[in-house]
This record gives C-alpha cells, structure tokens and sequence, in this order.
C-alpha cells in the first residue's frame, strides 16, 4: 500500500481516511479486474479535494439535463451472474463488477429485465415494510436550510430509497427534484443495490457504487455513507449502531439496534430494572448499572462471548459509568462514602479511585476525547452544573454555561470541540457549548444527548405524554427525526463509536 | 532466467496492483456488506460484533477489589446488607415517607419527627434494618435523577445515624425518576414524589 504509482493516481486523494469497515472493500478489490485506463476517470480528477455545503445553483438548472451523462448508460457488469440470487447469503463473498460505458443491445435489453424486476421488488418491499415499522416523524421548522446540500434521489424503491432519504437528511442533505439539486444520485434497488451520483452543477459523475451481501436495508446505509463521505468528505454514520433502555410493560431492558432505530434486540434478559447504559469504544462491550444484586451495580457485558463482570459493587450504589477513549478507564459514580461521587477504575473495577470530595451529589461523567479530562455534573454550587475534572485528580472547574441555570447529562464530541447536554428548562432541551465554556447554543427539545463519530449527530430522548421515544438530531442543521420504534418506551441513548 | 520472469512478473502484477488500490476511480467498485443487520442470537458476524445477537450472559462475575473507606465522605457504609437474608416489609413504616423541596435533597424540618420514629423503632428492634429508597419527579434528567435520588436517601440515612443509628443498619438505593408514587405531570404530583421511603428489614431467621 505505501508504493505510489505516479502517472495515474492524479485522482488520489490525501489524506482521505477510510473507515475502518471498509477494509473489506479495498480487499475486495483486489479481485477484480482492473484496466490500467478505466473510464470515467476524467471527473474525478477534478473533485480531488472535499467540498461541503455548496449551494444549490438553481440558474443552471437544466443545464445537466442537456448534457448526456458521461456515464452512458451505466451499466453493470456481473462477473458472477449468480451472485444476485445468492445475494444475502453470501455477506462475505465480494464479486467483481464495475460500469462500463456500453451501448449494445444485449445489455440494453438486461437493464430493461432489471428494471422489471426493480419494480416487482419494490412492490414487494413496500408491502412487506409497510406493515413492519412506523414511518420516522420530521420535524423541520427550526432546520436550517441554507446549511442542507440539496441533492436528488431517482431509481431507488421502497425500503431502499425510504433508508437512503433518511440517511441523507440527518446528515444535511434535502432530498429535492432532479433539476434543482447539486447531486444527482440514481440507481437501483433490483436485486443489490446500485448507484451512481453526479455533480449536476459541475457536470461530473463522483461515485458509483455496487453493494452485495447483507440486506438491502444495510445497502442502502453503505450507498449513504459512501455519497455522504464523498461529497463531505466526512464519514457517514449510517451503520452505526445506539444501545439504549427500553421499557415495556414495566419490563427494562438495554436494548441495541442500527442508528435508525430498526433491527433493535435484547442485550439483557434479566428481567430487572438497567439503567445508564454506555459502550466501551469498539462497539463490543456495554457498561450498565444493573439491579441484579438487589442494589445498583455496573457491569461491562461483552456482547460477543456475553461475559459480563461486575466493575462496581460497592455499598450504596454504582452507576453512570463511562468508558474512556482508550478503553482502560471507567468513570462512574459511586456512593459507598456516603455521597454518589466520581470515581476512576481500571476497565475491569480494580484501582478505583475518587476523584471529587464533594457535599453535594455528582452525576453524569463523560470523557474528553484525548482521555485528560472528565466532565460531570455537580450540584456542589447548589443548581446542577458542569465541571471538568482531570482523569487523573486534581480540582474542579466549573465550565460556564452563560444563558443556562441548571444543565445535566454532558456528552464530549469526538473532536473535543462540544459538550452538549441537557437544560432543565421546561421542557428540557438539547444545547451544545463549545468543550472550553462560552455561549450555549439550544438545538431542539429533548434530553440525555449522545454524540455520533461525526461530532455532528447527536441521539437523544424525547417524552411524549408517559412515553419515551428517542430521536435524531443534526446538530449543524438542527434538522430532528425521531426513531420508528414498535412499542413502549425507549430512553438513555449511548451511540457506539 | 526463469527467476528474471518471475520477478519481472512479480514486478509487473505490483505495479497493477497499487495502480488499482491507489486510483479510486469511480465506477468499478464493489462493497461487500459483512452480514450487516442481520439480528437475532448467535448469528455469527466476523467484522461487526454488534451485528451479533445477544448472548444470555454466563455466571462469571467477579467482584473487584475492595476499596478502603475514604476518609473523606460523608458517611461511610460499612458492608452491604444482603437483602437475601431479610424480609421486606413496606407498610410498617409507610406513614414515615419524607419529601423534599424541589431539586433539594435536605431533610425539611417538619419530617424530622418521622425519622425520629423509626429511628426509636429501629433502636427497640435491634436486629431490624431499613433501607432508604430516594426517589424524584419527572422534573430532571434520567442520569441527574439516580444521583439526586440516591443524594437524598443519604440525606435520610446521615439524619438516622445522627439520631443514634448504626451506619450497618442502614443502607440506600436509588430510583431516580423511574417509580413515581403518584401518576401527573403537576407540582401535586411531583411534590409527592419527592420522597425518600423506607423498607423495613426482618430478619428471616428469629
């Protein structure tokens, strides 16, 4: 990987980091045929650099229409022809296939029987989806609009495009028609699903995309990341997943399931009450305080081997804990001295030790993403407030938050930029303030914030009459979506990263 | 000269290579999603541990070392009662429910006489024990409610000690928010429940 060919990787780009689940795909690659002149290499060279929050040129509108694509026809080519069939089965089996610029009749005729069976599919898909899960509610008053990236969607059906939708618009997007959008995303859905996007503005295609395995649901989520990593330059969080408490029937629960709120599952069954739970960083181990004993202990639950230990088993009660960036560390508050304060132990429990020595109670802590400091709310000056706490002692600072009394539940951005927390104002709302103090700035309405990797979407809790449910919120366009969720109420947000 | 074809081959399918990972040219390229999504349990996954289901976890918990008392609490607990070995019982003192002002979590002075009552309870019965539970209104947040919550059973518990009783004989638990007494969304109802209960304890072998 370190060679660097000269002539032909104009279209590089530096410092382009990768997430780390597309390893797979650069392995996959290297199956593939590939000629040393591919086509459709022009346009790409152009857009070597990220560009973010372009305007839309509505003037030129129908410009790109005139233009025949530079993609022709865009086709695919299957090396395998089975692998649709074998489709989710085979998750980890890449096939190759790329789009050619071809214009002969066999193929035209292959895209017309694709195209028919997109359609059968998507009846299918609807009628199926339909009936499984509520429709995400929007709310878009306070969006900010001249923030979105307005963009098209053509060719996708049901479950498909409604996941591409949502994916793009909490992630500062607006879904607008063809001729008014600055990227043009078509495609399909028959089968795997496919797609390609062009930059109507600049005449140029950026991406095309051919995604296998898993579910057309997961696909959909791929195909987003990839256009919303391509045109930001950001990675997308679209297959990221949230644990969370959900209650039912007085039953509490962690549950985790997709960012979206689809695929949630049980990751207890002890049939007593959990409260505050948080993953380790990875996405493998959840930390939660658990009524198990009788009293509340934090327990770190590994979700592959399902071991689970207990980190905190103090008299009194342990709860809140929070893992540090580098996964050593559990902060957590602890009341065995008679008062729930901050403590810091080793991952596993052992070396715990306080951090506060307070009258008042302590609540909440979370991490600095370089591991330093830790945030957490006290109420020592007599309303709850943020203090910052170096992770290894020393003083309290209290981190002003000019314009709010009473703020709880701190979350750290992963760039350190951020804390964003919760008002106690009536209702409670979402505000974020820069990591150093200053100005709060409110989002929406809502509490218990829980940053995304992209320090951008935030997962939160929402009450809605006695029930719970929680949402979406794009902190750089303030744009909300609450979950589809199936029953009773779902609260604690902890986002994995 | 067999060795120079191979290295020229070598050579050659290299420079393929990295031109192929180096450039990412557009439109050939192909994700593989690693069984993403696919839930229930033990449904194997190799690359995304949370696309994997849960697993009911096995009996391997382990208790971290003990932690020496520090001296600078409040009240330090001595070792945790085990509930295993008392009945519950919640009416005995159902009448001893004290409140607390809004976002506070000192005793008010009116309900000190309650707690003076099973405090001489506790000191006529001495193998009982009580457990505080604190518990809040809807008025704050999930995570600050534990702490306030647990906060005023504390406060419950110094007063107990101050009146006499053993520290051993009291322990706290905390609910937060999540078992109001009285359904509402209005200060009659938050106000009651603002409360620390008490569970008195019996021991099952007498």
């Amino acid at each position: 990987m370190t060679f660097q060919p000269t002539k032909l990787c104009a279209c590089r780009e530096e410092g382009f980091a990768f997430p780390a689940s597309f390893s797979g795909f650069r392995r996959g690659r290297s199956n593939a045929s590939f000629p040393l002149t591919p086509p459709l290499s022009l346009g790409e060279t152009e857009h070597s650099s990220p560009r973010r929050n372009r305007p839309a040129c509505s003037d030129r509108a129908g410009i790109a229409a005139a233009e025949p694509s530079p993609w022709g026809e865009g086709r695919v080519r299957e090396k395998g022809l089975d692998d649709d069939k074998l489709g989710p089965d085979l998750p980890d089996t890449p096939i190759s296939s790329r789009f050619r610029d071809s214009r002969s009749g066999f193929w035209r005729l292959v895209r017309r029987t694709a195209c028919l069976a997109a359609l059968l599919v998507s009846a299918a898909h609807r009628f199926v989806f339909a009936q499984q899960s509520q429709p995400a509610i929007d709310i878009d008053k306070e969006v900010d609009r001249s923030k979105l990236i307005p963009i098209s969607l053509s060719g996708f059906s049901g479950e498909v495009q409604t996941v591409l939708r949502f994916d793009l618009e909490i992630q500062g997007f607006d879904i607008v028609a063809a001729d008014v959008a600055q990227f043009n995303v078509t495609g399909s859905n028959a089968g795997a699903v496919e797609g390609r996007v062009i930059d109507r503005i600049r005449k140029t295609p950026i991406l095309g995309n051919r995604y296998q395995g898993g579910t057309p649901r997961s696909q959909a989520h791929a195909f987003a990341d990839d256009i919303i990593q391509k045109i930001t330059g950001k990675p997308g969080i679209s297959r990221a997943k949230i644990a969370f408490i959900s209650e039912n029937a007085r039953r509490r629960e962690i549950h985790v399931s997709d960012y979206d709120g689809a695929n949630a599952h049980a990751a207890t069954q002890d049939s007593v009450d959990v409260v505050t739970p948080a993953w380790a960083p990875g996405g493998r181990k959840l930390f939660y305080a658990s009524r198990k004993s009788g009293y509340l202990d934090i327990y770190s639950h590994d979700l592959i081997s399902g071991e689970r230990i207990v980190v905190a088993k103090y008299p009194g009660s342990n709860f809140s804990p929070a893992v540090s960036p580098d996964s050593r560390r559990v902060a957590m508050i602890i009341s065995k001295d008679g008062n729930p304060e901050l403590y810091v132990s080793n991952v596993d429990g052992t070396n715990a030790r306080r951090l506060t020595q307070t009258a008042a109670d302590e609540s909440s802590p979370c991490w600095s993403p370089d591991g330093q400091t830790i945030c957490v709310v006290s109420r020592m000056g007599g309303a709850p407030a943020l203090y910052k706490v170096p992770a290894s002692g020393g003083p309290m600072t209290k981190i002003r938050t000019a314009g709010v009394g009473s703020v709880t539940e701190p979350d750290w951005s992963p760039d350190g930029k951020w804390i964003a927390f919760t008002a106690l104002t009536r209702p409670f709302q979402i505000c974020r303030v820069p990591a150093q103090g200053g100005t709060v700035e409110v989002l929406c309405g809502g509490e218990d914030p829980s940053w995304a990797a992209n320090s951008r979407t935030i997962v939160f809790t929402a009450r809605s009459g006695d029930r719970r449910v929680l949402s979406l919120l794009d902190a750089d366009t303030k744009r909300v979506k609450t979950l589809g969720q199936y029953s009773g109420s779902w609260s604690q947000p902890s986002w994995a990263k | 000269m067999k060795h120079t074809n191979f290295v020229k081959l070598l050579l050659m399918s290299f420079i393929l290579a990295s031109t192929a990972i180096g450039c990412k040219k557009v439109p050939k390229s192909i994700t593989p999603i690693p069984g993403a999504n696919r839930t229930g349990p033990g449904v194997p996954s190799t690359t995304d541990p949370t696309d994997r289901g849960p697993r009911h976890p096995p009996n391997t918990e382990t208790t971290p070392t003990t932690l020496p008392n520090d001296p600078t609490g409040s009240t330090p607990f001595g070792s945790r009662i085990d509930k295993g070995d008392f009945w519950g019982d919640k009416e005995t003192y159902k009448e001893s429910t004290v409140y607390f002002a809004f976002d506070s979590a000192q005793v008010r002075p009116e309900d000190k006489s309650k707690i003076d009552a099973v405090a001489q309870h506790l000191k006529a019965n001495p193998t009982f024990k009580v457990e505080v539970e604190g518990h809040c209104d809807e008025r704050g947040t999930e995570g600050y409610n534990l702490s306030l919550g647990e906060r005023r059973a504390l406060s419950v518990r110094e007063y107990l000690i101050s009146v006499g009783v053993g520290g051993d004989r009291v322990g706290t638990i905390t609910y937060g928010e999540s078992q109001p007494a009285v359904q509402g969304h209005d200060e009659t109802a938050w106000a009651k429940n603002r409360r620390g209960e008490f569970l008195l304890l019996k021991p099952k072998t007498q």
